[in-house]
């Protein structure tokens, strides 16, 4: 699953608007991309593991799906976690071609399927 | 020396007359004849020239008393969309140059002083003049309906991709031999997008090329998807109607982007320091007030690892439905809304 999601954040980094974005697997290790010096990889793990150990009571009634964007003045976070526990994150620009399309990125980071098989 | 068969015409609007004859002459020379230039004064001048005259492209001087030429532009983009246009002046600014360009201007040339000046500006305009627009074509929601848009591309069985934009989004609607594949406008996409995108009242469209889209949201009769945006629409104004009262517990600052006629099913709005000023069906405004204060920390968190600004709210959504909240300094808000299906 890995090289899945590595294929996909390599191939989704270079959208307009995008500054970094990265996965947060099961196992608790991260992949992430970057294409901002001033947006660190390293900072963007870091608040993958805080979204993930916060473990916010969010209170939408049901489903194991989730999908969240978080709004600041200057940048937006989005999270998507999947029913197998891995979760993305993607810090996009406001009012850029990659905020517009945080949903079809979230759709597709679900239907992400382990195209190859795991490394023994 | 024989006149070229097709001559382009071209129209200068400057009040400043010893330019007006100064272009007539080097222009109409360099071209060897294959432009017709027609000059005029004023832009009443103009205006009663385009009535009579066919004209391929309009050079304007952006400065000019009465109707100064951003105005004019306007005009001229809204009585003539096919018409192309040129701003030419002596006194370029970059917000006079955005000013233009987003007023239909398709090129802002500083006025020339030299002969190698009126050379390239002759260069530039000709190119102008013989660039052909990539295919496809603009409108006006206010004239055409965008039911109606997509309604001839579908019975064409075309392959299009039609951009929609206002001052708050911009979407797509993607066809392909007919067939409505795909629509995304912010975060939604499928079918509630393209009901978001059918039930503006007003903005612009562009039928551009068709290009694949990264997925395919849609499926089913392009005649049912219609009928059923309609229904949609029709809903919507109704829940607008109704909503307009406090019962119905529709906070209209609460959430900006929220999907319209989602049907909101518990509001609390809280004081900064998370005290409950009103609460409506929110069974437990205690938890609910933690998961803000929640929400506010965790924030805090993420601003101070990348430098993204003050942060206004968050939007969550599963399967189960949505919410949002949003945490200011002086006002805490939380709205849950009925399921309407996560993003595809």
């Amino acid at each position: 699953m890995k090289d899945v999601f590595e294929q996909w954040l390599v191939a989704r980094v270079s959208a307009p608007g995008m500054l970094v974005c990265g996965i947060r697997q099961t196992d608790g290790s991260c992949l992430s991309r970057g294409a901002n010096r001033t947006f660190p990889t390293e900072q963007l793990e870091k608040i993958l593991h805080t979204f993930a150990d916060a473990n916010l009571p969010f209170p939408t009634e049901s489903g194991i799906e989730m999908w969240s964007k978080w709004t600041f003045d200057e940048g937006q976070i989005c999270f998507v976690t999947r029913p197998d526990g891995n979760v993305l994150a993607l810090v996009v620009r406001p009012e850029t071609d990659a905020a517009q399309n945080l949903g079809t990125l979230a759709g597709e980071f679900l239907s992400l399927a382990a195209a190859a098989p795991e490394p023994a | 020396m024989t006149r070229p068969s097709k001559q382009h015409q071209i129209l200068f609007v400057d009040d400043e007359q010893s330019f007006l004859e100064t272009v007539s002459t080097l222009f109409v020379d360099w071209s060897k004849q294959t432009w017709k230039v027609h000059i005029a004064a004023s832009t009443d001048q103009a205006l009663q020239l385009l009535k009579e005259q066919t004209v391929e492209l309009v050079v304007v001087d952006v400065n000019m008393p009465v109707l100064d030429g951003v105005q004019f532009l306007r005009i001229l983009s809204r009585r003539y969309p096919d018409l192309k246009k040129a701003v030419l002046t002596g006194h370029a600014t970059e917000i006079k140059r955005s000013e233009c360009l987003a007023s239909g201007a398709e090129l802002f040339i500083e006025k020339p002083h030299s002969s190698d000046g009126f050379r390239a500006t002759f260069t530039m305009l000709d190119e102008l003049i013989t660039w052909m627009p990539r295919e496809g074509f603009q409108g006006m929601l206010r004239k055409v309906g965008l039911q109606d848009v997509i309604q001839m591309e579908c019975l064409g069985r075309n392959s299009s991709v039609l951009e929609i934009h206002n001052q708050q989004l911009r979407g797509r609607v993607y066809i392909e031999e007919g067939s409505i594949i795909h629509a995304g406008v912010g975060d939604l996409s499928g079918e509630p997008a393209l009901h978001k995108l059918l039930s503006l009242s007003g903005g612009s469209f562009q039928l551009q090329p068709f290009e694949a889209p990264l997925q395919r949201t849609i499926q089913g009769q392009w005649e049912f998807l219609l009928m059923e945006a309609a229904r949609v629409r029709d809903e919507m104004s109704l829940h607008s109607a109704e909503a307009s009262g406090v019962e119905t517990g529709r906070v209209e600052d609460a959430g900006a982007d929220q999907p319209d006629g989602v049907k909101v099913v518990e509001t609390l709005i809280c004081s900064g320091t998370g005290e409950p000023l009103h609460a409506w069906q929110c069974a437990d405004a205690e938890a609910r007030v933690g998961f803000l204060k929640a929400l506010a920390a965790l924030s805090d968190r993420f601003a101070q690892e990348l430098p993204m600004g003050k942060f206004d709210r968050v939007e969550v959504q599963n399967a189960g439905g949505r919410c949002v909240a949003q945490v200011h300094a002086d006002r805490m808000v939380f709205v849950r809304m009925a399921a309407e299906g996560i993003p595809a």
